[in-house]
């Protein structure tokens, strides 16, 4: 994964701060129907986003399987 | 400089290089910490999920809270249990990598002890000697060696005779002859030690590049790249650890919708219960160990790959001499021809080799001996005559004049005629009688007279013949190639019990011969140790080259084997396949665990949905069931160690038996085997109170 | 229930009798050998193909058999797409439909293009008699026969010989086979009642005196394709279940061989192309074998009825909710059964009234997609497990594993493991996201864990490209009809891009040769342990949402089990 992260940290960083700021969070709040409160959304979608991550990374692996 | 390497004694040197193997687990318990580096972790992605679900129970550890409450009480003890289990199953990985890693490492370390480096003494153009570290050799430098030198690295005899210990590298003890020019003599290994006399080497290899620096690269795992089956298996693995973690990840919102939620631990055991962590913890040392295992073999391999191959092999293509016989053609019989007595013969034939030194001269003194023939001469009279390549035939001059003779029937003939005389008619038959027994005939002589015929007989090597039974059990086909004539050629090879023989071959036959069994689609392995075999060797898929061949030879081929045992080639057969089995048997374990866990866990998980009936192991809580099964996932790495290392057992059976045996033991056994082990380990736990 | 069990049992007679006969038809067909029709078909296809130069184009490489089966179909789906929208300026429309919203449309032309029919509408309510015989009566022919190219294409790929021509595939598959057996077909059903009419809806005065207006039209060749090509979509709402799709006990015995001969047969096809008809047979039965335990799971469930109603009654009474009486619950379980198992999708009853052991097959029909699977591509993915099944039993004997004497090696190992992929991401996903906002998505009629069952029915129909529902569904909303056509999407054309791209490798390779170190395929050792591996993969798949759904249900119903 070195090889993508290493141009481009800073900017995917930012990109996904704000994703999950504006988007992944209250999303995850509203679906909750008040069960969370907001430190709750919040962990739950960078939760999302990391299995996210896995998942492309372990695409990555299938495609690439050298590499690993 | 002053490097003064301690002179070992016969004894320590007389097996290849002894691994030190103290210190190998507390080094590996360390390494399996350090290996918990994310860096590292990252390179093998079922371990990487393990990593990245232990981090999250830890956060969850210190915030049971983190994602929402759940219901259930004492969740930092439960987080704090899960996230432990999972951290052991990733310090057991390592372990079993660092393990196999370190068996490697001590195997390389001796290895290197045999070559720290050393003063060489280079020459110059002008002739003049210079003093470089062994190191600053490069290929194509000349140095010269004296006795008591370590040979600082690979080369080529181009002056002098002298002899060399190699026993640091083959383990043999006996000093070996080292002389320009020949084939088999005249190629060095770095390493090894002149014991006698001086010799002018040519180097043929760069630094770091010559076969102990492979052979240390190799078993140390540091150059080892995946070989095409582990790459293919490490695909299905990554696939499947996806495939797991879309389930898990989209269970909750299923969940919710009937209300019974599942916390966010509990579907992190969940996944790592499921994903193949058996097989992905021990994928990386199986292959180690393999490596590991042909160097124990005294094999040095160039890559991973071309001991893989070795399982697929197809078509064996062997010398006869030195493999399926034993070099030494012993002497059998005399046959008389032209009104001549065996005695007679006997007679002539030990005159003839009273000076021959060679094996088979010495067999044939024996036999004579034991028939009672005496010599009626006096041996220091007479002077002995050297076989050459050139006349065929060797043997002795009386000090009356007398010639006494010994050789191949043709070159005999030639000197009878020679010298006037007739060769019989009845020796043809002789001949033909010999090479019908798969023997080796010689004629004997003295001046214009032939006596007989020596019957040197091929001794095939003792269990020869049930290694090539086993290897046409496993699909490999032997191919025999001898400079013998076809008479001769058939015997041995039924004897020996090869598939297939080519008589009177020419090095070029060995080539025709790799090429045309390749045209069919087939995978064929050689063995090899003339410069003429070069061409064959790199021809071959499976090139294995004696170590007492030229560099030629050892260039080209993808094995080297320090023993210069051609046999050996069925034992890295066996290597080969023993890698695939390992791996194929242990993911399908590791896949057939995964029915045990899931009704261990899923009854657990959704508790509340009525499902309790689905708990067949009657596991005492949700609580207990979830922790065994990680329990027994973590537990199951280090117990399966020793076989990862060790790999499973080949038996030369056929393709569709092994199937039925590894899966009845892996397949059946990996489904019912958890099943037992998670109900003992929940019992345990209720013994001690966390059920 | 013992007359159940004849009607099932001869039915099985029936199938192993004449499936062969199409498997062996079928392979005479794709070598290109002379077949009994040929002196009826080849003038006809002599007269609209003249000069076309389509029947003996040459053979593809993969990347042009994909690009041809990519563009064929969306230029479909663009032509049908046309007609649903314009059907209100078309002829044939004596009701005077409108055109559908365009989601609707959209998900329709999906459906049917990918073979699967999901209907997300009520045939004699939402599309004119034009809209069906022209656009889906098409589609459902030209989705089948894709379906059979591709499987053909495979399995040439797999035993090394060249794809072949997709554009001839196709058409053959239409001429040779999807026609001559749907105008026998159809007439059969002619025959037996089932009306063929572009005449309006009948005006008709009841005995009570009321007036009622009964659905027609050209229903019966129609069905038979319907049924043939596993597509089953229905001209009517409730498909089979419908008085004039299936009339009576012959009809429906006729439906069920149908939708099986071609996916049945296709196994023995594939044992005659790969000179190989011992293994065709072998999995044959390892399927039927399959299908069988899913029947009897099924039939029981039904036979024992609903505890709760038996509760009420006192005394057991088969589960006869949802169901046609004039079948009954064996062949109402039969049928099930075979729709989700062929990939057909049409119903003789509804899934959603099936006990939770029905739900349970048939939602492990889909998951699997393998007990006979979809026309053509079940067939291939019979092979994909096999090729994985090869894989780990290979490593396990010691060598790389090969398969009809073609190695597996790593490329292979991604493009099956790619098809393995796609159920769980087109299944699990968007039910996932669907159940997390109830209120606004899912739009489930019995909440609970029958309503997980709905939902995930009705992905795994549309990744499976089944087609049938677990109905009571609200399902012709913008979500559910863009969300399904995701994973209709997805469920066919990723599948099949991976199938030729595997073929095309495979056929590549260079052969090895067989010795006594090479596994075997055509064994009953090996065919077990491949069913194994198929059973084994799709539980650790699905056993969660299983658990959730039926299972879970199962055990609520039944509390003392």
């Amino acid at each position: 994964m070195n090889f993508i992260m290493k141009n481009q940290k800073m900017p995917l960083l930012l990109f996904l701060g704000l994703l999950l700021n504006v988007a992944i969070a209250p999303g995850v709040y509203a679906a909750s129907n008040g069960d969370l409160n907001r430190s709750n959304a919040y962990a739950i979608g960078l939760l999302g986003i990391v299995i996210f991550g896995l998942a492309i990374y372990l695409a990555l692996v299938i495609m690439q399987p050298e590499k690993f | 400089m002053m490097q003064t390497t301690p002179k070992p004694t016969r004894e320590k040197r007389r097996h290849t290089p002894k691994a030190d193997l103290s210190n190998l687990y507390q080094r590996a318990f360390r390494e399996a910490f350090l290996k918990l580096d994310p860096r590292i972790m990252i390179k093998n992605p079922i371990m990487f999920v393990v990593l990245v679900g232990t981090m999250i129970t830890a956060l969850l550890t210190v915030n049971p809270a983190l994602f929402g409450s759940y219901e259930g009480g004492n969740s930092y003890l439960f987080n704090g249990l899960v996230t432990l289990i999972l951290l052991f199953t990733l310090l057991f990985a390592n372990f079993a990598e660092a393990v196999a890693e370190g068996r490697g490492k001590a195997q390389a370390d001796a290895l290197r002890s045999t070559k720290s480096d050393s003063i060489a003494r280079r020459i110059l153009n002008d002739g003049s000697l210079e003093n470089v570290n062994s190191t600053n050799l490069r290929r194509g430098d000349r140095i010269q060696v004296i006795a008591g030198d370590m040979i600082p690295a690979d080369g080529e005899v181009l002056e002098g005779v002298a002899s060399v210990d190699e026993s640091a590298i083959t383990g043999e003890s006996a000093p070996v002859l080292k002389e320009p020019g020949s084939d088999v003599a005249s190629s060095v290994t770095g390493g090894t030690r002149i014991i006698s006399d001086e010799l002018i080497i040519q180097i043929t290899s760069d630094p770091g590049q010559g076969f102990i620096d492979r052979m240390i690269a190799l078993v140390e795992g540091a150059q080892r790249s995946k070989t095409p089956n582990e790459i293919a298996l490490t695909v299905l693995l990554a696939v499947l650890t996806l495939v797991f973690l879309i389930v898990v990840a989209t269970l909750p919102p299923i969940a919710n919708y009937i209300n019974s939620p599942v916390s966010i631990t509990i579907l992190v055991a969940l996944l790592v219960a499921l994903i193949p962590t058996t097989i992905g913890g021990l994928l990386s040392a199986i292959g180690i160990a393999g490596m590991d295992r042909v160097a124990q073999f005294n094999v040095v391999a160039t890559s991973g790959r071309a001991v893989e191959a070795c399982g697929d092999i197809n078509t064996l293509v062997l010398d006869k001499t030195g493999t399926i016989t034993l070099g030494n053609r012993l002497a059998e019989e005399f046959i008389p021809v032209n009104g001549h007595t065996a005695e007679e013969v006997a007679a002539i034939a030990l005159a003839a080799s009273i000076f021959d030194n060679t094996p088979e001269g010495k067999s044939i003194v024996r036999l004579a001996e034991k028939m009672g023939a005496t010599l009626s001469f006096n041996p220091e009279t007479a002077e002995g005559v050297e076989f050459s390549a050139r006349t065929r035939m060797s043997g002795t001059d009386l000090s009356n004049g007398g010639e006494i003779r010994k050789g191949a029937v043709d070159a005999i003939r030639g000197f009878v005629r020679s010298r006037g005389g007739q060769p019989p008619n009845d020796l043809q038959s002789a001949y033909e009688g010999v090479s019908q027994m798969g023997g080796t005939p010689l004629a004997v002589c003295e001046d214009r007279e032939i006596y007989g015929v020596i019957y040197l007989k091929d001794i095939i090597k003792t269990g020869i013949r049930e290694r090539f039974d086993q290897l046409r059990r496993m699909g490999v086909r032997t191919v025999m190639l001898t400079g013998d004539n076809r008479i001769t050629a058939a015997v041995i090879a039924k004897e020996a019990g090869v598939d297939d023989f080519i008589a009177e071959a020419t090095p070029e036959d060995k080539i025709q011969v790799i090429q045309s069994e390749q045209a069919q689609g087939k995978l064929v392995a050689m063995t090899g140790d003339g410069t003429n075999d070069a061409p064959a060797l790199a021809q071959a898929n499976v090139g294995v080259a004696m170590n007492s061949g030229t560099q030629a030879a050892k260039e080209a081929a993808n094995m080297v084997d320090l023993d210069s045992d051609p046999t050996k080639l069925i034992d890295l057969v066996t290597i080969g396949k023993q890698l695939l089995i390992t791996r194929g048997a242990l993911t399908t374990f590791s896949l057939a665990n995964d029915i045990a866990k899931y009704f261990a866990i899923i009854p657990a998980m959704f508790a509340s949905a009525g499902i309790g009936d689905l708990n067949v192991m009657g596991l005492q809580s949700p609580q207990s069931a979830v922790l065994s099964a990680l329990i027994y996932n973590a537990l199951i790495i280090p117990a399966l160690i020793p076989l990862a290392l060790k790999g499973v057992k080949f038996r030369p059976l056929t393709a569709n038996q092994l199937l039925q045996r590894n899966i009845l033991i892996y397949g059946l056994g990996g489904v019912i085997a958890p099943f037992i082990a998670i109900k003992v380990i929940d019992v345990a736990l209720l013994f001690i109170g966390l059920a | 229930m013992l007359q159940g069990f004849f009607q099932i049992v001869l039915f099985m007679v029936i199938l192993v009798a004449i499936a062969p006969l199409f498997g062996r038809y079928m392979a005479i067909v794709f070598l290109g050998q002379k077949t009994w029709l040929d002196p009826v078909i080849t003038p006809i296809e002599r007269l609209i193909l003249n000069g076309s130069g389509v029947l003996s184009a040459k053979s593809m490489t993969g990347r042009q058999y994909i690009q041809a089966v990519l563009i064929s179909n969306l230029m479909m789906m663009v032509f049908v797409l046309a007609i649903f929208l314009l059907q209100n300026r078309l002829p044939l429309n004596p009701t005077e439909l409108n055109a559908p919203s365009w989601d609707l449309a959209l998900h329709t032309v999906i459906s049917f293009t990918t073979n699967t029919d999901q209907q997300h509408y009520s045939g004699e309510t939402t599309y004119s008699y034009f809209s069906q015989m022209g656009g889906l009566g098409f589609l459902m022919f030209t989705s089948a026969a894709t379906g059979i190219a591709v499987a053909i294409a495979f399995i040439r790929g797999l035993t090394g010989k060249p794809l072949g021509n997709f554009y001839t595939d196709l058409i053959v598959s239409i001429t040779r086979i999807l026609l001559p057996i749907s105008i026998v077909g159809a007439i059969a059903l002619l025959i037996a009642g089932v009306p063929e009419t572009l005449a309006g809806p009948a005006q008709i005065t009841t005995l009570e005196g009321a007036n009622q207006t009964i659905a027609l039209g050209p229903v019966a060749h129609f069905e038979i394709i319907k049924q043939l090509g596993e597509n089953g979509g229905g001209f009517f709402g409730i498909n089979s279940a419908h008085p004039f799709e299936n009339p009576n006990n012959f009809t429906n015995l006729l439906e069920t061989i149908i939708m099986l001969v071609i996916p049945a047969g296709l196994i023995i096809t594939y044992g005659i192309l790969a000179d190989n008809p011992k293994q065709g047979w072998l999995i044959f039965w390892m399927v039927f074998i399959l299908y069988a335990i899913l029947i009897f799971i099924t039939a029981w469930g039904e036979f024992q009825g609903n505890p709760l109603v038996n509760n009420i009654l006192g005394e057991s009474q088969p589960n006869l909710e949802g169901k046609e009486v004039r079948f009954g619950p064996a062949l109402t379980a039969l049928w099930a059964v075979s729709t989700t198992g062929t990939m057909c999708g049409a119903v003789n009853g509804m899934h959603d009234s099936l006990m939770p052991t029905g739900g349970f097959a048939t939602l492990s029909n889909l998951f699997l997609q393998i007990i006979w699977g979809g026309q053509g591509t079940g067939t291939a993915y019979l092979f994909v497990f096999l090729i994985l099944t090869i894989f780990l039993t290979g490593l396990m004997v010691g060598r790389t594993p090969e398969f009809l004497g073609r190695k597996i090696e790593k490329r292979e190992i991604v493009l099956a493991s790619i098809i393995l992929l796609v159920h769980p991401i087109a299944i699990l996903i968007p039910a996932a996201i669907a159940l997390a906002f109830p209120e606004t998505l899912s739009g489930i009629s019995n909440p609970g864990f029958h309503g997980i069952s709905q939902v995930v029915y009705e992905y795994a129909s549309a990744a499976a490209n089944n087609g049938s529902g677990f109905e009571g569904l609200l399902d012709n909303t913008l979500w559910w009809n863009l969300s399904a056509s995701f994973s209709l999407l997805a469920g066919r054309y990723i599948p099949i891009m991976a199938l030729i791209f595997l073929a095309d490798s495979v056929a590549r390779k260079q052969p090895v040769p067989e010795t006594t170190g090479t596994l075997r395929t055509d064994t009953p050792l090996f065919t077990t342990v491949t069913a194994g591996a198929i059973v084994i993969l799709g539980a650790l798949t699905f056993l969660p949402v299983l658990a959730l759904g039926p299972v879970a249900e199962a055990f609520n119903l039944i509390p003392t089990l």
